[in-house]
């Protein structure tokens, strides 16, 4: 009875309370805010979160696309780490890709952004050339590419012909595969070479007028004063560039089906599977196959060594990274 | 003048965007609009999307006269439409789109592909619907036993060929000006003569690159990777090595692989490796090659034959390799009406048409055999020749054929590059099969054979 009499009593602040929040909402920016951002909010939920759920839900699971998925628990995980070559042999090149590409466009990229940053003329001019090949499509450029690291004929042996060095098989042997596709990372370094000349112009003039003035030299500076003071910007650059070297997709599929010397259109990986990328192999299994169930399962490998790569790269970096 | 208030302003905005997605979400215009589409469009006329890779020039124009000529003939007697839908395939291969719009609730009702290789997978996992109920008597009669064995397999007709290809033995001339060999031995015979590499390593010329045309080589070895009767791999045959072995032995008389390698990749790739532009002197070759060169404007004094053999492996053997295939999607919106297109592309008509135009087998024997066909044709007599012999071999019908493919191609370089044995790499591929199988056979038990 009590609960009866005294239910509409609490009720009344309660409705007031809401109504008070309510108009409150309605006359703050947050409405059209959430109106305006919608459009985002809704394709970032359909398209990424949404998947990204699902991939969880289909990793465990065989899925052809067709046929309803049926749960088989951790099986996909299994097969992977237990008898799959390819998907450890697809990791691996991987790693390395990320490992030795990553670092060497990164130190391209700050060799050029500090060339960049100088006052010199058509700067503008050469700072948009940097860029312009991340504009171009990855299919244009690879093909362009096949067409130069040719063996017989094509431009880059042509020019090393002249300082008398032979013939590099860039895209048919298997030693030179890997080499030739980590040099191939470097045409694209605009986006961290922009990303640096933004860190560079950020560093105070006066740090290097004064440590001019201590005897710097040219590398003292960069040593002493640039590093130091872009190192979120470099710390930024890696993380990035390992997403990205880890996700490398359409540039070995395109060059490694287009290369003649392969032994049938399955050859995805290049002579000897010697750049079999992870990405590639993911699509493989995915599209030729349609082990969707499985290629989620390695699709959430390679964003859990992503994820664990990125949290391991912040904690240490504290210990070098120097935010103003 | 009203003032714009802010609920209106947020109204009109909204109202835009949905009126830009309807827009965006509108069909677009078909590629065919020579048929008077209008007064189609108010009687009981099903319309019907047809996907098709036909985006190159020959192909555009065959696929776009054919429907044309289903729309104004047979589609107007039958109150069908089709809209004909040209979705391109990369150089990379697959059929991504399709497959996946092959899932969704908005399938094409038919689906032309230019390769053999996802037919089989797309039966498998129930992509495709079964044509068994539109079979005629005697049709299996009316198509070479070859071309029969790749549309119907597993006990189901599964689609319908417009044509198939399968590699015949050319010989350049300019190099070779001897009869061609009939045997391996005698093909090897001419393996050192024809063989040229400069002192700085570099060749110039070669006999035969034989991992060019991949495992295609292996039924004239006497080998096959998958009993066709049983339906059960059998890759570590010992006849699969012969094969490998005398890869190995190409590469070794090449000075390494990636000798040969060098030279296919000065060769630009159009179209496959176009007879390797004239350095090499035999090579596995399709009945299309030759308008190919012609297109090229590659002038080559070249012969045609059949493939040489071993010992005990009649002349005429040969490894069929894929096709032009018209199939009807599970999800595919109007199955009946799809299916008089389907056998009107891949009926009489729709075959020679097609044969004719790009220069390919026909896989019905009263298109291949009418005397008019070779007229048109005269190249093509080879190709006719073999296919009266019977000893062509069929592609996989598994489906781990894709995943085959892949593996086989890497045996070849472990083989070639001297990494591997050529058991040591057959072993591996079956092991690798076999787990595939195992993990197929748990998944879709009701598929007969694996």
């Amino acid at each position: 009875m009590d609960t009866t009499e005294t239910a509409p009593l609490r009720s009344a602040p309660v409705s007031e309370a809401r109504g008070r929040r309510w108009r409150r909402f309605r006359n703050s920016d947050l409405a059209p805010a959430l109106v305006f951002l919608s459009p985002w909010i809704i394709g970032f939920i359909w398209f990424q979160v949404y998947p990204i759920c699902a991939a969880i839900y289909y990793s465990l699971t065989a899925y052809n696309l067709m046929r309803p998925p049926k749960f088989i628990g951790l099986a996909n995980y299994q097969q992977l780490f237990g008898n799959d070559p390819l998907f450890r042999q697809a990791l691996v090149h991987s790693a390395i890709y990320a490992l030795v590409s990553v670092p060497l466009d990164l130190c391209v990229a700050f060799v050029f952004a500090c060339l960049l940053n100088l006052k010199i003329p058509g700067r503008a001019i050469f700072r948009a050339a940097f860029y312009f090949p991340v504009v171009v499509p990855t299919v244009a450029t690879s093909i362009l590419w096949v067409m130069l690291l040719n063996t017989q004929g094509g431009l880059v042996n042509v020019a090393l012909s002249v300082l008398h060095i032979p013939a590099i098989p860039w895209l048919t042997s298997p030693n030179w595969t890997m080499p030739a596709l980590i040099l191939l990372s470097v045409w694209t370094i605009g986006p961290p070479i922009i990303i640096f000349l933004a860190g560079l112009q950020d560093v105070p003039k006066e740090l290097y007028e004064v440590a001019t003035i201590d005897g710097a030299g040219p590398l003292g500076l960069v040593r002493h004063v640039t590093i130091p003071l872009i190192s979120p910007v470099i710390l930024f650059n890696l993380v990035i560039g390992v997403i990205a070297a880890g996700q490398i997709f359409a540039q070995p599929l395109v060059i490694f089906s287009t290369t003649v010397s392969n032994t049938g259109s399955a050859d995805i990986g290049g002579p000897l599977n010697s750049v079999l990328m992870y990405s590639v192999q993911l699509y493989y299994e995915a599209f030729q196959q349609f082990n969707m169930g499985y290629a989620a399962a390695m699709a959430w490998i390679l964003f859990a060594i992503l994820a664990i790569f990125s949290v391991v790269a912040m904690r240490l970096s504290n210990r070098i990274v120097h935010y103003e | 003048m009203r003032r714009l208030r802010r609920r209106d302003f947020l109204r009109g905005s909204l109202l835009a965007a949905a009126g830009g997605v309807v827009a965006a979400c509108s069909p677009g215009a078909p590629v065919t609009d020579s048929v008077e589409a209008a007064d189609l469009a108010n009687d009981a006329t099903v319309f019907l999307e047809f996907w098709n890779p036909a985006s190159d020039p020959t192909g555009s124009k065959t696929i776009g006269g054919l429907v044309d000529d289903f729309n104004r003939t047979l589609g107007r007697q039958h109150r069908i439409y089709v809209n004909n839908r040209i979705k391109a395939i990369p150089d990379t291969g697959g059929y991504v789109q399709y497959t996946t719009a092959m899932t969704s609730d908005g399938s094409p009702d038919v689906v032309m592909t230019y390769d053999y290789s996802p037919i089989t997978n797309w039966a498998a996992y129930g992509f495709l619907r079964q044509l068994d109920q539109y079979m005629t008597q005697g049709m299996a009669n009316e198509f070479f036993p070859i071309a029969w064995s790749m549309i119907h397999f597993n006990g189901h007709l599964w689609g319908l060929l417009q044509e198939f290809d399968f590699n015949q033995l050319w010989w350049n001339k300019a190099i070779h000006s001897g009869p061609p060999p009939k045997t391996i031995d005698e093909l090897d015979s001419f393996a050192k003569e024809y063989t040229k590499v400069s002192s700085g390593g570099v060749m110039s010329q070669a006999p035969v690159i034989p991992w060019d045309a991949g495992a295609d080589w292996n039924p004239l070895f006497g080998g096959s990777y998958y009993d066709l009767e049983s339906s059960v791999w059998t890759i570590t045959k010992p006849e699969n090595e012969l094969m490998l072995e005398w890869f190995a032995k190409y590469a070794n008389i090449f000075g390494g692989r990636n000798r040969s390698d060098a030279l296919e990749s000065s060769i630009p790739k159009q179209y496959g490796d176009i007879f390797q532009y004239g350095k090499v002197a035999f090579a596995m070759e399709g009945e299309y090659t030759g308008p190919e060169l012609k297109l090229e404007g590659i002038k080559l004094n070249y012969g045609v034959t059949h493939l040489p053999t071993v010992p005990g492996v009649p002349l005429g053997t040969a490894q069929t390799d894929g096709g032009n295939v018209f199939v009807l999607p599970t999800r595919a919106p109007h199955p009946e009406e799809a299916f008089i297109f389907l056998s009107y592309m891949g009926g009489k008509a729709g075959v020679r048409q097609w044969c004719v135009g790009a220069s390919n087998n026909p896989p019905v024997k009263a298109t291949a055999f009418a005397p008019s066909f070779l007229k048109e044709l005269p190249w093509m007599t080879p190709w006719i020749d073999n296919l009266n012999l019977d000893h062509m071999v069929p592609p996989i019908p598994s489906p781990q054929e894709a995943l085959f493919n892949q593996l086989m191609a890497n045996a070849i370089d472990e083989v070639t590059y001297g990494k591997n044995t050529p058991k040591e790499a057959l072993a591996q591929v079956e092991s690798q099969i076999a787990t595939s199988v195992k993990q197929f056979r748990v998944f879709n038990p009701g598929w007969p054979g694996e």
